[in-house]
């Protein structure tokens, strides 16, 4: 799991928010094309002062080069004034608010990839936006097909 | 093995590129910069080496334009080929409530010298990068990174990351040191070697190798 958040945003708040995402069935390993069907829950934070959570699942490349990225789904629940949820295509979320889950089809491609000079990496995204204006981002890595570790050369390629 | 897959190298682009990097105390913060703009008349060259950070400050200096709200955008040149979008955007960067960024000013070649003076006429206020001094526009801050400086940078990176997190004893001072001036103080660069270092280590810690 990798949670990622604004220097400003640890600065400003005392407690941060603590984000746990649960993968069913009991593991971040995914063949293309399964059900991804996940479950997120917000703790250590009063839930009124939260005002919208974006959920997305995304993959983005990590290297020493420019990076890339896709979306495959994103919603964005948004708490109005009575405390209940609006925007809501997959609802699952509004009785146990901010927490809540989804679950979508993955794609075929691309698939995970550990790789020296770039990897690929799929990840849950939960994004959580405060009355305050602030916001607070919690990642959560998960593996789409199963492809090596790459290695680096033993001897160098003549 | 998941858990391997799982580290983040800190100096990997991600956490890199210009504009992710938290800002470095200086005794100019953002704020005093663009005061200084101001008081230039609104053009501004930020100047220093490759990979001196440049890019990274002038990133920081419109996220605190924006937050003066006025309407900021960076055109970053690649080639004399940009010479058009460059001249798309200071010509709609007119009037004080804007705020125009053209990072790497040089690659324009002797086009730049055709657009500088229209540049200063917009009365938007524009900041330029270029790694040398630029005729006709006031030098707002030199970049000059030194070794300390690089240190605390990688302490930043490699405490912003997840996971294990081992590698800070991986990195004595003096070996910063070394990669740094190895570099000849272009951070980019240095960042660059140490992504390799953190690559190997890992791997090497878990009997990939």
């Amino acid at each position: 799991m990798t949670e990622r958040t604004a220097v400003a945003e640890a600065l400003a708040t005392a407690t941060l928010p603590r984000v746990t995402v649960s993968f069913a069935p009991d593991q971040a390993e995914y063949a293309p094309g399964d059900m991804l069907e996940t479950s997120y829950r917000v703790a250590a934070i009063d839930p009124a002062t939260i005002t919208a959570v974006e959920r997305s699942v995304v993959w983005y490349t990590e290297g020493k080069g420019e990076e890339d990225f896709g979306v495959i789904f994103f919603d964005r629940l948004i708490a109005d004034s009575s405390g209940t949820v609006s925007d809501e295509p997959t609802a699952s979320a509004a009785a146990d608010w901010p927490s809540g889950g989804f679950s979508i089809r993955l794609p075929s491609s691309p698939l995970s990839y550990e790789g020296l000079i770039v990897k690929i990496r799929w990840c849950i995204r939960v994004r959580l936006f405060f009355s305050s204006g602030r916001d607070f981002v919690s990642e959560h890595v998960f593996f789409l097909g199963d492809i090596p570790v790459a290695r680096p050369l033993r001897h160098p390629v003549p | 093995m998941t858990d391997r897959r799982l580290w983040s190298n800190p100096f990997a682009t991600r956490y890199t590129r210009p504009g992710v990097i938290a800002w470095q105390p200086t005794p100019d913060s953002p704020e005093v910069l663009l005061e200084r703009l101001d008081r230039s008349g609104g053009r501004g060259l930020i100047c220093g080496p490759h990979g001196s950070g440049k890019s990274t400050l002038l990133r920081h200096l419109m996220a605190a334009a924006a937050g003066r709200g006025w309407k900021t955008r960076v055109v970053a040149i690649r080639s004399r080929a940009d010479f058009w979008p460059a001249l798309r955007a200071i010509v709609a960067a007119t009037g004080r409530g804007h705020w125009l960024g053209i990072d790497s000013w040089e690659k324009l070649g002797p086009a730049g010298r055709l657009l500088a003076p229209l540049a200063a006429r917009r009365g938007g206020r524009i900041v330029l990068t270029a790694h040398r001094p630029q005729d006709g526009w006031p030098i707002l801050l030199n970049l000059q990174p030194d070794a300390p400086t690089f240190r605390r940078l990688v302490s930043r990176l490699l405490s912003q990351v997840d996971g294990p997190g081992t590698m800070a004893a991986e990195f004595a001072p003096d070996q910063l040191d070394a990669i740094f001036w190895r570099h000849r103080g272009n951070l980019r660069e240095a960042f660059f070697e140490l992504y390799d270092h953190f690559e190997r280590d890992t791997r090497s810690l878990i009997g990939e190798v």
